[in-house]
């Protein structure tokens, strides 16, 4: 899957390369090194637990949406969220495999956005289990590269299997 | 078919970075994505309707299809044998709210032959029904299609699959 995954992502790398273009509903590709600078640094937030940290990476109004359907609303309560899981896990590593990155931009005058698109591997580890699984993630940034939202895709199968309770429901 | 794609589009990247000012009809670029909608779509019915043969030749020969637990199926025939057994067990149908995005370019292959691939990408809310029960998860699909005739040579989809494990006796990806 790896390498169809790099086939995807440098074929738009190629894109990236010549003159922006737009599709018919005006999203365009972008240089993604700010926003992946941002999502690296909030991943090694993360992968130290370091909540506070991550926590001023966020938005006020920031929204993260879980593969099961859960969407945690507000910077509060994904603060809460992040100071759960990482209780749980001392490994949460959204890119502990090769990961690769689309930027993109998009929407009406006045109603811009900026998002990240990632795919790779995450590994959620503590002294019990270790999890690996394919990772999908769309994260958007605000004006000041706060982070607004973000969407992961993945199997939390095994996830789901290592928990007494499930924390994300 | 991975390893020859992989390095063909891996040169022709590089190249294209060290020669900007050489744009041409055959770099990548982003395109209306309705004709790849209808197309898997087209491919999503035969399944639905349980015409797996129909389905099938939509696909190379050498097509792979990923899971979102580390499977991949390899070759047509087994996706073949695959679909057999998940089109008999379920009805499945994307929302209307699915976005998607297209783009499509070409390169030469090993025999220097001209290959065209477009590629695909949905998010949106994805239900797959039968007669015991209905399950709606977000789902992101990625189809990547080759040649003029829009083989499909891979997709993967990115979903959690917990309920469809606690549904299965016996897990039919593994």
């Amino acid at each position: 899957m790896k390498n169809f995954i790099t086939i995807l992502i440098l074929s738009l790398a190629i894109i990236g390369c010549q003159a922006p273009n737009a599709d018919p509903n005006g999203r365009t590709l972008i240089d993604p090194t700010d926003l992946i600078a941002v999502a690296d640094s909030f991943n090694d937030a993360l992968n130290s637990g370091d909540v506070e940290a991550a926590s001023a990476m966020l938005a006020d109004d920031v929204s993260w949406g879980f593969p099961n359907g859960v969407n945690i609303e507000g910077k509060d309560a994904v603060t809460q969220m992040l100071t759960v899981t990482t209780q749980i896990w001392t490994t949460i590593d959204q890119q502990s495999g090769e990961t690769n990155y689309l930027g993109v931009t998009g929407g009406e005058q006045g109603e811009e956005w900026t998002a990240l698109l990632s795919w790779g591997q995450a590994t959620y580890a503590n002294e019990a289990n270790s999890v690996s699984v394919p990772y999908h993630q769309v994260t958007w940034f605000t004006e000041d590269n706060l982070i607004g939202a973000i969407y992961g895709l993945y199997d939390r199968t095994e996830l789901v299997a290592s928990y007494d309770e499930d924390p994300i429901k | 078919m991975k390893k020859i794609i992989s390095i063909l589009f891996m040169s022709f990247a590089i190249l294209s970075c060290e020669t900007p000012a050489s744009q041409s009809s055959d770099f990548p670029t982003f395109i209306d994505s309705e004709e790849l909608e209808a197309l898997a779509n087209t491919i999503q019915d035969a399944l639905n309707s349980g015409d797996v043969e129909t389905a099938l030749t939509y696909y190379a020969d050498e097509a792979n299809w990923s899971f979102p637990n580390g499977v991949e199926v390899e070759g047509k025939e087994a996706i073949g044998e695959m679909l057999k057994t998940t089109s008999t067990m379920w009805d499945i149908s994307n929302s209307e709210d699915t976005n998607y995005l297209a783009f499509e370019g070409s390169d030469e292959n090993e025999e220097g032959e001209e290959v065209r691939f477009r590629v695909l990408m949905s998010w949106g809310p994805t239900t797959f029904t039968n007669d015991d029960t209905t399950i709606t998860i977000p789902y992101h699909s990625v189809q990547i299609f080759f040649g003029e005739d829009n083989k499909l040579g891979w997709q993967a989809g990115f979903y959690d699959r917990t309920k469809f494990v606690e549904y299965y006796d016996v897990d039919i990806i593994k």
